[in-house]
């Protein structure tokens, strides 16, 4: 069977208008540094801010380490912290959505540690675990954890209740239901959950770093602000939000791959 | 003289007269399949279900019809265990109904296809739930997908087929389970009528084919009568059995057969007389 | 059957009904959720006490002591509520003022062709970019005072409520326009009338998100430098190694930030009452 896809095609005016408005944006941006409208103490231009990337790749200088050590240790946290939230609290949110037992006994812990935002576990961590990987990577990991238990949980109670009533009736068990039915009906929201623990993760793990780090793209960011470098602090900010930002694609685009035969 | 009393012609229909309702004694049909016990559903101070008694013969197909709100859909969940009822009871080969032993099917009104499988992975879903091997699971669902004319969209998935391919894989999977009961609750209400009248005559010859025992809960009554046995008719709630009406005509049943349509009338009759 | 619960509520065999009560009570909700939290505080307390972290946890009862001993005695110029009050004080002004801008942005970004082929490419390239990010330039630019602060607040809401209100208007029924339309309404009336009310849930979904991004944010705040405020409190309890200071700012400021979210609840349920919620979350 043959899908056809109708092409509407934008007019021109609109196609164009966003990179116009991206480019100006830019060019105002450099216009006003140079130009001593906005102090060159306060604010770097773009053209700044890249000679300082580059400068960056090869220099240590001020804040102690190259470019590429900075993306790796904070690329390592991350990582480390979401896949263990995922591994933790996926399962953990699947069956809590179907178990009334595993319900009874996390919900109460989950609520409460909910509401507390995760940078407020800096100073215990620095307590527990000094200023290195272990802190930061639990500071991420419970971050992460709260929208994968919440995501899971949503999922598995929109199970359709009429197939759950299907399979009751050919006599399936708790748990058949929950691995056949449960599972693969809440796998949108397990998807959705994917994202969004990845922002959180990533939003975390800068300010996780702004406080108790000794490199790292948080670190650059605050040791930019320490030797009034705006353009260290600049250029720590764009690669933060161009990390996020590409992750978030490619995690999209491992989803699209895996749902494809699902199409919904 | 008195006359000798006129023979009347054979009424086909017997009346059920609920204020002498009892069991039936249990020795009079040795095939019977599923027994019906004064099946009572109450919510609160609400009865919906009033002492049904019924029974069904081994491959028997038997059509319910009723008034809309009579508890049909009450009663189908009562005999399918997935709500328990208030009194009564429901055996089937003489043993209390139970899902787990026995192969009970449930064909919805709505589509119930699971949408992350494909078609052959949903017929093969009822044996799995019941465990049956890998190997019989797929010989059996083949040989269902054949009679009904699923094999070439085997592999596809409920979303890439239509509404009318969906309700026949609720149906095969049923059927694949061999069930000891076989509940419809009006699965081809919601399609068109050249489409109903095809699964009709697929559901028949399906019927013929594995001789399941099958109940069959509709609001058509031209359905019931092509499609049924035996026909029952049910009252308003508090439900009971109105009356019972046997079609014995001969398949495959003309929609325009005198019989038929006197058949079809006596139902409606019956009905419309709440 | 209620389409906002899972069927294994009705799924119960009548052999069932001879039960253990013991099971019963087992297996009942309330019990657990009671056992729960019950052994978590056990958990805690006897961690905290068998010094596992070496001092570095509070037990419960200290906890909870350091919260009374706040209330009355005043900390770096203020007591307990001072301090509340300056936090909640700059989430207030920030979210506000964020959010007062934000949603209407938002909507009219989704209304209007031309406004969104401007603006969302702009807020594309500034989305991915966490708040607390911000923090160092804002320091830069505004100094230590309130101004960073708010600043930060308002950066750390924007981005929610107006993610929030440009999908609610995307995801509207498009029938809903038809109906208006086909009763002859004009544009004003399709969007008074259909779109506001229609992206009123979403919108309120996107001020909850962003109220708990603004308690995380002038808690980043204020962990960097400031004079009061829990967020102050905490770091204090982290220079003076008093874990029972740490943990009872962490927990004000999760009940902060719970009453508040509670409140923004609270008016969604008056604003809203055709919002249907799957329960329990």
């Amino acid at each position: 069977m043959a899908y056809q896809t109708v092409v509407v095609k934008e007019p021109l005016l609109f196609r164009i208008l966003p990179y116009i408005s991206i480019v100006s944006f830019f060019l105002l941006w450099e216009g006003a540094v140079q130009t001593g409208v906005i102090p060159q103490t306060l604010l770097a231009a773009p053209s700044q801010v890249f000679a300082s990337f580059i400068d960056k790749l090869s220099n240590p200088n001020p804040d102690g380490a190259v470019m590429a050590t900075h993306f790796i240790t904070s690329l390592e946290e991350a990582f480390l912290g979401y896949v263990l939230a995922l591994l933790v609290g996926l399962p953990l949110g699947l069956a809590m959505g179907w178990f009334k037992v595993a319900e009874g006994l996390f919900r109460p812990i989950f609520e409460l540690i909910r509401p507390i935002p995760p940078i407020a576990w800096i100073p215990l961590t620095v307590f527990w675990f000094g200023i290195g990987l272990t802190g930061k990577v639990f500071i991420i990991w419970v971050a992460g954890i709260v929208p994968c238990v919440i995501n899971a949980y949503v999922g598995v109670r929109m199970t359709s209740p009429v197939l759950i009533q299907m399979a009751r009736t050919y006599g399936a068990s708790d748990w058949q239901i929950f691995t056949q039915l449960c599972i693969p009906s809440s796998l949108p929201m397990v998807f959705g959950a994917l994202q969004l623990a990845l922002a959180y993760c990533w939003t975390n793990l800068v300010g996780a770093e702004l406080l108790a780090a000794d490199s790292g793209l948080g670190f650059l960011i605050t040791m930019g602000g320490r030797v009034a470098r705006p353009a260290l602090i600049v250029l720590g900010m764009i690669c933060v939000g161009i990390s996020g930002a590409v992750i978030g694609i490619i995690i999209d685009c491992i989803e699209k791959k895996l749902l494809a035969g699902i199409r919904r | 003289m008195s006359e000798a009393p006129r023979q009347i012609e054979k009424d086909s229909v017997t009346l059920h007269d609920n204020s002498k309702e009892r069991p039936v004694p249990y020795q009079e049909e040795a095939d019977v399949k599923i027994r019906v016990n004064n099946l009572t559903k109450r919510f609160g101070a609400l009865t919906v279900l009033d002492g049904i008694n019924f029974t069904i013969k081994k491959g028997e197909l038997l059509a319910i019809v009723g008034p809309t709100g009579c508890g049909k859909t009450t009663f189908l969940n009562c005999l399918s265990k997935l709500m328990p009822a208030t009194e009564g009871e429901i055996l089937i080969d003489g043993e209390e109904a139970n899902p787990r032993k026995h192969n009970i099917a449930y064909v919805f009104q709505e589509p119930t296809c699971l949408p992350w499988r494909t078609v052959r992975d949903n017929v093969a879903y009822g044996m799995e739930v019941k465990g049956e091997s890998k190997k019989k699971r797929d010989e059996r669902a083949a040989e269902i997908m054949e009679l009904v004319g699923l094999s070439s969209c085997a592999d596809l998935y409920p979303n890439q087929v239509s509404a009318s391919m969906m309700q026949r894989i609720a149906v095969s999977r049923a059927f694949a389970v061999n069930p000891d009961l076989l509940l419809m609750d009006e699965p081809y209400g919601q399609l068109d009528v050249k489409l109903r009248f095809y699964l009709e005559d697929e559901l028949i010859s399906l019927w013929q084919k594995l001789s399941s025992t099958i109940l069959f809960v509709t609001h058509n009554i031209e359905e019931a009568v092509y499609v049924a046995e035996r026909v029952l008719i049910l009252t308003n709630k508090p439900t009971k059995i109105k009356a019972e009406i046997k079609v014995d005509l001969p398949r495959p049943r003309k929609l325009i057969d005198p019989r038929f349509v006197e058949l079809r009338k006596k139902v409606t009759e019956l009905i419309r007389w709440w | 059957m209620s389409s906002s619960s899972i069927a294994n509520e009705t799924v119960d065999y009548a052999k069932e009904r001879g039960k253990f009560t013991l099971y019963k009570l087992i297996t009942n909700i309330y019990f657990l959720y009671c056992v729960s939290l019950a052994g978590f505080l056990l958990l805690w307390h006897w961690t905290a006490a068998e010094k596992i972290f070496r001092d570095s946890l509070a037990t419960p009862p200290q906890v909870l002591d350091q919260i009374i001993r706040l209330t009355t005695m005043k900390f770096a110029g203020s007591n307990l509520w001072g301090h509340i009050w300056a936090s909640f004080q700059r989430v207030i002004i920030g979210f506000a003022l964020a959010s007062a801008v934000a949603v209407p942005l938002g909507l009219f970004m989704a209304l209007n062709r031309t406004v969104n082929a401007v603006v969302k490419p702009l807020f594309d390239l500034f989305k991915p970019m966490p708040p607390i990010a911000w923090v160092s330039i804002a320091i830069l630019w505004f100094g230590i005072g309130e101004t960073s602060k708010v600043f930060i607040i308002i950066i750390g809401t924007f981005v929610p409520c107006l993610l929030n209100a440009y999908n609610g208007v995307r995801l509207v029924d498009p029938d809903l326009y038809d109906v208006v339309r086909v009763l002859g309404g004009t544009r004003r009336d399709e969007i008074f009338h259909v779109c506001f009310p229609a992206s009123f849930p979403a919108v309120f979904a996107g001020l909850q998100i962003s109220l708990s991004a603004a308690w995380t944010c002038v808690l980043a705040a204020e962990l960097m430098n400031s004079r009061d405020g829990l967020g102050f409190l905490i770091k204090r309890g982290m220079d003076t190694h008093n874990p029972a200071l740490v943990l009872s700012g962490m927990l004000l400021i999760a009940a902060a930030a719970w009453v508040s979210s509670m409140c923004v609840t609270f008016l969604e349920r008056r604003l809203c009452p055709w919002k249907r919620s799957i329960d329990n979350i």
